[in-house]
Formats: C-alpha cells, structure tokens, sequence
C-alpha cells in the first residue's frame, strides 16, 4: 500500500511539473511537491538510491543560495551529476520537486550527489526524511523575527537535527554556528582571516558610527557578551568569550588567508582563487564550498575553474539609469539587519557622490502586518554616511519616517533627508530629480524595484544596460512628466525640510565631525568597483519576501 | 537651576540584551536629553560579572535578549539584590523591555517545564510563549498626552498579580497575556513594557517622561512631554506615530479574539 501511493504520488508530482513547464515555469518550483506529499505525506523517506555520503543539507539564515548554487557548480564541474534545489524553493515540497524531477519512474534518484537548501525551520522536517551525511551552516542571525523571536529559536531549530552521524561545515567565526559543531560526530570549520574591510571605517569590519554604541552578540555556550578582537561582518570575526574560553579557531579547517578585492581574488594555503563577487558574505560562501569540496575529494584544479566560472543565479545587484545616472538596486530582505548593513557597507565602498533610496517597508509576511523598522537600529551608518551621501530619500507609506530619525540618529545632515510617504516610483524618483549625484542606489524588496523599472520603460528614462536615455522621447511624454515630478520633488523636499528643520539637534555637528573624519580615513584607501559588485546575502527562496 | 542637570544611566549587557535595535533607546535618552537641556552620561555593564554602579546610577536599562539566556542573566543580577532592591525602593527608575520583563518579575516558566526566579520587583510571573505574538503595539499611559507607538515581538505572557498596576493599556496590539488590554507593569520607578526596539527613539514624549521621572528633584525645572517648545522639534516622531497609526486601524487584523486591534477603537 505504501509503496503504491508513492508511486501515485510520484506520478501525480511528475505531471504536475510537466504540467508547469507549460502553464508557468516561474511557478512551478513547488506544485509538483506539494501534490506529491498531499498523496502520500511520507514522499520523502520513500525515495530510493539516496546515498547520505553524497548527500548534503545547507541552511543558515543569510547565504545559503549562493553558498547551495557554488557548491553544486563546484560539483558538477568535477564532473558529478547533482540533483538541487537551485530554484530556491528550500522547504520540503521544494525538496520534494527537486527529487520528483531527479528520479526515474520507479522512484531512484539518478543523480550521484543530492544538494538541497534547507529553510532553518523546515530543516527538521527535511533532515528527518533525508539521510544527510553533511550539514553546511552559513550563519544564525536575527531574520523574520515576527516568526522567529530571536536567532536562539533557529540554533535550537538546527540543533535539533544534528547527532553523531552528521559531519557539520560551520562558519568559524560566526559564534552560533560555530557552537553547532559541539553537537555533531565531526565538525569542519571554514574561516576568512582578518583583511582589510571593504569599507575602511573607525573599526574593524562594518562601519560604526560612533564606536560606544557598539554591540555584539551573547556567548551561545555560557552567554557572557563576546569581545570581537576583528570584525569581517557585524558580530562575526575573530572573537572570544573572557568568562568560559569559547574562541574561534585559531586554526581552522580551511581559511581564506587573503583576500585581494581590487583583482578579485583570494587564497587558500598556497593557492589563489577568483572571487567573482567582491563581498565579505562571498568570501564566506567560496570557502564553505571550498572545505566541502575538499572534504568529498574534488581537486584545487576543478574548484579553482568552478570558482573562475560562478554565475550566481537571481543577483541581487542590478543597475538602471535614470536620465543618465546610474541607479544601483540593492536587494534587502525585510526584518534582516545584516542585509541591510551589507547594502549600506556595498554602498559606502563607492567613492561617487550619490544619493541613496531606503525604502523599507511595512512587513506583510502573515496576518497581523506591521511596521518594523527597528532592525535599521542594528545597523552602523558610518561608513556610508562618510562616503560621500549627498541625499537620502526615505521612502514608503508608512515607515519612511522612522528611517529618516535613523539617519538623523547617524548624524546625517537633516537638509539633506526627504521624506516621500508614497511607493510610487515617480514622486520617489522626483525627490532626486535636481540632486546632482554620480550615482543613484536603491534598497528595498524587489518588488518596488521591479515597478521602477516598468515606470522607467514607460518614460524612457532607462533603458537598463545602454546608459542612455531612449531617443526620441514623445512629446507629453517623459519631459512633460519629469515637468510634474520636478515640481512634485520641490514641493516633497520643502516639506520635508520643514518637518526635519524642527527637529534639528545640536548632536549632529559632533557627528557630522565625526563623519568627516571617517570619510578622510576612507579616501585614502581604494574602495572595489560596485558596478561588480553583486549583493549575495538576501535568500532568492520565498517569494511572499518581494 | 543654574547648573544643567545631570542624568547617569547604566545600560546592563549591552552586547546580551541585544535583540531588535534596541541601543537606540539608549541613543535616545542622551538625544532628547540634550534636547531638554539635561546632560545624560551612559555607562555599559558589559559582562555578567561586571558589578552595576547602583549608588551612581538615576536610570537602569535593561533591553531584551533571548530567554534562553535570562536565568544566566539574573544569576548576575541576583548577585547585586539587595543593593537593586534598595535602588528601587527609593523610587529611582528601572525600564526594562520585552523579555527582560522576566528579571523583574517573581518568576518565569519555560515551555520545558524549568522555571527560573526574577528580582520579584513586579507582581508579576512570566511564562513562555509557544511561538511569539508580533505586531505593532500601541500604548496609552495616563499622564502622557501622546500614546506609545512601537512594535512587540512578545515571547513570554506576563500575569499580573491582582494589586499590580500595568504600565499601560493597549489601544492596538496584543496585551500582556496575548488577552486582555494590559501593557506591561510599574511599580513607583520601576517599568515594564512589551514595546521593544528602540521605543524610545520613536516616542521622545515617553523618553522625556522617564528622564523627568529619573530626575525628581529638577523635573521642575525640566520640559514636560506635552511641552509646545518639545513637541514641536518631534515632528518626525509625531509623522511616524499619526503613520502608523492609520496604518493598524487600516489594516486587516488577525482572527485572534484576544488581539486588542478587535475591540472597540471609540476612544481612538
């Protein structure tokens, strides 16, 4: 009886994702696994020719896309076949396609390896029916706390599955994740060595604006406050806990012991990689593929031609123009501190002038919605306010405000704030219309960013890759509408200088001091090209996070 | 007063109690503090077996952390009762946030079972939430003209004993047992709210009342919350607030019966 609903299960599933090709492939990462576990919940376990030594499970809560799609590139360009998740649909009717499109018609994996990414809470659920011989972790961080609380709900989550049989690869220097390892049969641990930040600031790592209100993390095993004595990101680095000795590694595993972000390069032991994507979270991601990698046998050689070849799939970096000035969009995921410092620090590493969107927003993960914005507070804003911010435009209907008080918290100049309560594209755009930048960034879901976009091919105003605007621009058209928006951007921008003009505090001089002493530390060092820059952390997987 | 007043606020585990941006609170007392001419100093007890400088102290901050951590917290804090205890009888002021409601509680229960004491300085006993009620969280307190407008991720409930008086009561969000309109508990300085996150940043009117309460001998001579001069450099706050505002009586509610968004708005 078992045996006979999985295999109606199978070919229910199967059709179904033949079915999806046709209809709507966008759609169709998690159809098929959801009608195949609705006939038969205990699809999974049933599934034949799993061999758990080339089986492994990535999860963590930033990273793990990219870190899932370069160690199957890595694998496939030693020559294995793998079967994965790459869609990014990670809970289990997105396991469950992947193994539906994987396996023949008796229900047999084909595939030599299998590489699933694993959301943190569906990862029980997954590991349970799944023999996973390896776990990667990237890092536990604060994320969805609406559904979360706190990052210790995901450790105990992820700590639930790990036992004797499973051999863990954990970040070194991510204290949480690096615990992990307390509970596994083995733990290999992958590390990048202290290097000069990507955006020189007061301290080691990402931007502090002042350095009294730093913070970390509580120790995970005795919970004492960790000391950092070097920062790579926030809260992960070299650290140690003074009260019962919990340290990173001095020797880990495997370790990138430098990094050359200007030729996009890194080394390992004697060997230099490439580095396509020039961030901290991407030094993490290529040395966790790295020690897994080596730990299934793959050579320096195939990593080193898969590394040269990585293409990350659904880059969160992308570039328009806006009548002549590039606009960089980075993808930020709601609720997720280290996301955004990582786009605040992407953009305090371009020495341009420019003028900086934040368009946080109210938070429609599930009923109640709500307004959090309080994760901005976690976020250190010297960095980018020293690198050269001319404008900021806060903007979204409601939480525009509370992100216009954090960048006057950093000590931004209030005159230099506006405040557009609106997401629509042309108010927004009009706020910046006479601000003369060389570069324009934008943050926020990817859903604003995909209506920009379809407002700036209506107006011509960008045409995405050919750094002009479009020729021939109907009349009524774009002048006409830059006219209004023009007018509109005044009248925003006044209004906002009054709102914030009455705000004015006297603690703004002293930062802004301070500020410029960042941003003459800043200069003298050479900041990476962010036009090749691609933004990696934000998780492609869920779609309700556009 | 000739000399500008001067607030001490000892900011406990700043790297332990750090959870939703809640420095911001911190960077709040001494902004509005500037702002009504008070000169606020702020020091960190970093470590749990750093001993708090209570005689120093006029405002003791404790933000909210993971409740797997709080019964190492308060063994730490535990080690300095009786002086905490002297500290609050004199009426000088605690604010705690979110979970660190349970150090000032009698106790607190976990969902295995285990149950760990708190200072006892509230009539109050926690216990652990299954999965955390998070929306946004609006307070009306009685001698505040402004409500309270912030976010609660809450992951314990808290019961208040039949004499304790709640700090607030809920016009949007959940109260303090997931049920009921109660927000968080005071008793004379000491606070409790549900509000985490840097409340503080976001209600000015709130962090100038608890500095007048910190500073009784020159509250006199201190800008009230309510003070036209005051509110009139909170715009940004007041636009946020009115924002949100609209945006939790806009909103669609959850079916919950307990959520306070379900009852009656009319003294809205």
């Amino acid at each position: 009886m078992g045996q006979l609903r999985f295999r109606a299960a199978l070919g229910a599933g199967k059709m179904a994702a033949l079915g999806a090709r046709f209809i709507d492939p966008s759609r169709g990462t998690n159809i098929s696994g959801r009608i195949a576990l609705a006939i038969d919940p205990d699809f999974l376990d049933d599934v034949a020719n799993i061999d758990p030594q080339h089986t492994i499970l990535i999860t963590g809560t930033n990273g793990k896309s990219t870190s899932n799609n370069l160690i199957v590139h890595v694998l496939r360009t030693a020559g294995h076949s793998v079967a994965s998740n790459l869609e990014g649909a990670n809970m289990k009717p997105g396991a469950a396609t992947t193994l539906i499109k994987n396996t023949g018609v008796t229900g047999k994996l084909k595939s030599r390896y299998l590489v699933l990414e694993a959301d943190e809470r569906s990862l029980p659920a997954i590991r349970e029916a799944i023999p996973a011989a390896y776990l990667c972790v990237t890092n536990i961080q604060e994320d969805q706390v609406q559904r979360n609380g706190d990052p210790e709900y995901i450790q105990r989550k992820i700590a639930s599955v790990i036992d004797d049989s499973l051999t863990v690869i954990v970040n070194n220097e991510e204290p949480r994740a690096l615990a992990l390892g307390d509970l596994a049969g083995r733990a290999i641990t992958y590390s990048v060595a202290p290097y000069a930040p990507l955006a020189p600031s007061p301290e080691p790592g990402s931007a502090i604006e002042d350095s009294f209100w730093h913070v970390t993390n509580p120790c995970p095993r005795c919970h004492d406050a960790l000391v950092f004595s070097a920062e790579t990101m926030p809260s992960v680095g070299v650290f140690h806990c003074q009260r019962c000795g919990f340290a990173s590694q001095e020797k880990p595993d495997h370790q990138v012991t430098a990094v050359d972000f200007d030729k996009g390069e890194f080394t390992v032991g004697d060997r230099t990689f490439t580095l396509a994507y020039k961030t901290p979270y991407f030094l993490y991601n290529h040395i966790l593929a790295y020690a897994l990698a080596k730990e299934l046998g793959i050579s320096d050689d195939d990593i080193a031609e898969a590394f040269a070849t990585f293409t990350n799939v659904g880059g969160r970096f992308e570039a328009v123009e806006v009548d002549g000035t590039p606009l960089h969009y980075i993808r930020m995921k709601q609720e997720n501190p280290e996301t955004l410092q990582s786009a605040f620090d992407v953009i305090a590493a371009d020495p341009r002038r420019k003028a900086v969107l934040i368009g946080l927003d109210t938070v429609h993960d599930f009923v109640p919605h709500y307004t959090n914005s309080f994760y901005a507070f976690d976020c250190d804003l010297g960095s980018l306010l020293a690198s050269g911010v001319d404008h900021a435009v806060c903007f979204t209907e409601t939480v525009c405000y509370d992100v216009a008080n954090r960048l006057r918290y950093a000590g931004m100049p209030e005159e230099n704030i506006s405040i557009v309560p609106s997401n629509d594209p042309v108010e927004i755009l009009a706020a910046i219309s006479d601000v003369d930048v060389e570069a324009v960034y934008l943050i926020t879901w990817l859903s604003f960013f995909d209506a920009l976009k379809a407002h700036l091919a209506r107006t011509g105003g960008a045409s995405g890759d050919s750094g002009t605007n479009a020729e021939g621009d109907p009349p009524g058209g774009k002048r006409d509408e830059k006219k209004r928006a023009s007018a509109a951007a005044k009248k925003g921008r006044d209004a906002a200088a009054r709102r914030l003009s009455a705000g004015k505090a006297t603690l703004t001089e002293k930062k802004a001091t301070l500020t410029q002493k960042a941003a003459d530390r800043k200069r003298k060092n050479a900041p990476v090209s962010v036009d090749e820059t691609i933004d990696e952390m934000s998780d492609e997987t869920k779609e309700e996070q556009r | 007063m000739s000399a500008r007043p001067t607030l001490n606020v000892l900011w406990m585990y700043p790297s332990i109690l750090n959870l939703y941006g809640d420095r911001g609170n911190l960077m709040a007392l001494r902004w509005v503090g500037e702002q009504a001419g008070v000169d606020v100093t702020v020091r960190r007890v970093e470590h749990l077996d750093d001993k708090a400088d209570l005689g120093w102290a006029d405002l003791i901050v404790f933000n909210p952390g993971e409740l797997a951590l709080m019964p190492d917290v308060i063994t730490a804090v535990m080690g300095q009762r009786a002086a905490i205890g002297n500290y609050a009888s004199q009426g000088k002021v605690i604010f705690a946030t979110g979970t660190s409601g349970a150090l000032l509680a009698k106790r607190t229960a976990r969902r295995s079972g285990s149950n760990f004491p708190g200072l006892g300085l509230l009539d109050m006993v926690m216990t652990e939430r299954e999965t955390p009620l998070g929306d946004d969280l609006i307070t009306r307190i009685d001698d505040l003209g402004d409500d309270i407008v912030g976010n609660q991720i809450q992951m314990v409930d808290a019961s208040l004993g039949d004499g304790q008086t709640p700090f607030g009561r809920v016009v949007y969000g959940y109260g303090n047992a997931g049920a009921g309109t109660a927000d968080g508990a005071i008793s004379r300085g000491v606070v409790f709210t549900n509000h985490l996150g840097p409340v503080l940043v976001k209600n000015p009117w709130l962090t100038l009342w608890l500095i007048r309460r910190a500073l009784p001998e020159a509250a006199s001579h201190l800008p009230a919350p309510d003070d036209p001069q005051m509110r009139s450099t909170w715009n940004l706050e007041r636009d946020s607030s009115a924002a949100i505002l609209r945006f939790t009586t806009a909103k669609e509610k959850p079916s919950y019966a307990t959520h306070a968004g379900n009852q009656s708005r009319r003294d809205r």
